[in-house]
């Protein structure tokens, strides 16, 4: 990404706008949309996820002011994303539940493996999807993206000990799904 | 006995530790050790999903930037409606505050 020629340093494009400058915030939204979109995905399913994508990418602009760089630019999206989700997950409910198969490939890998791969994943993505919204979000959170027991507690606002219970109970059911499929 | 034993092992999270008894029997139960190495293999499985990275949909952030409100600093990560409720129950609170001081003097003029 440029800007007159230059490519602009990330620090630089936070500072602008965390200062309100809506240009440079849209070079941050061109940078971090995918990562955004692909939570959000997991989270809620690829039918709501261009909502809460957009909701989330909204509140950050909004809260822009309050970003002090405590933490990476993405993890604090992440943050933002997960809680947009957790918000709207009534909403997520009342969807059916949607299917990752045919997005979950790696693209990456070579044609013979990624056919593997995919098949692998989808089976992931359908028993993913098959968990209750509170156990999905502690699944994803913690064996997908490695966020500590903490750190999702914190932002699903549950303890530490109900993050690990659920996460077991999470494992067991996905688990338990892919023996039956495989 | 031994199936009792294996459901037990399942049931203790992976992160937790196990007393002596149930790891003995985990190290050496066929069964308890094909149960952690599915679970090892899920876990890489789930993990490997973590550095894949869908695309978002066209126009996602053209939507995005044509909607962008005002810049207000909220906290993004608090529901509007816990916003909303903060914001009148600060409201409801100096109210409450205020009638009660205004009560108290009321009653001591007539004292």
């Amino acid at each position: 990404m440029t800007w007159g020629g230059v490519q602009r340093d990330e620090a630089e494009l936070i500072d602008a706008a965390r200062s309100g400058d809506s240009d440079a915030f849209g070079q941050l939204v061109w940078r971090y949309r995918d990562s955004v979109y692909t939570l959000a995905v997991r989270l809620v399913g690829p039918d709501l996820a261009p909502d809460v994508a957009q909701e989330a990418l909204i509140r950050a602009w909004r809260a822009m002011p309050r970003f002090r760089g405590e933490a990476a630019l993405g993890t604090w999206l992440h943050r933002i994303t997960v809680n947009t989700a957790w918000t709207l997950r009534k909403r997520a409910s009342r969807h059916d539940a949607q299917q990752l198969d045919e997005m979950l490939i790696d693209p990456s890998t070579g044609p013979e493996r990624a056919g593997e791969l995919a098949e692998v994943r989808a089976e992931l993505g359908s028993a993913i999807n098959q968990l209750s919204p509170g156990q999905r979000a502690v699944l994803v959170l913690r064996d997908v993206y490695g966020w500590s027991h903490a750190e999702v507690g914190r932002e699903l606002g549950i303890t530490q000990t109900t993050a690990k219970v659920r996460l077991h109970r999470a494992r067991k059911r996905v688990r338990a799904i892919l023996g039956e499929t495989r | 006995m031994s199936n009792v034993i294996c459901r037990l092992v399942s049931m203790v999270p992976a992160d937790m530790p196990l007393n002596r008894v149930l790891e003995a029997h985990r190290d050496q139960c066929p069964r308890c050790q094909a149960d952690v190495a599915r679970s090892t293999g899920m876990s890489r499985e789930l993990s490997a999903m973590g550095g894949e990275t869908l695309r978002a949909p066209e126009g996602l952030a053209t939507t995005v930037m044509s909607r962008l409100p005002e810049q207000d600093g909220s906290d993004p990560r608090r529901p509007l409606v816990v916003r909303i409720a903060v914001r009148y129950s600060v409201a409801a609170v100096i109210g409450v505050a205020t009638v009660a001081a205004l009560m108290a003097r009321a009653l001591s003029r007539r004292e």
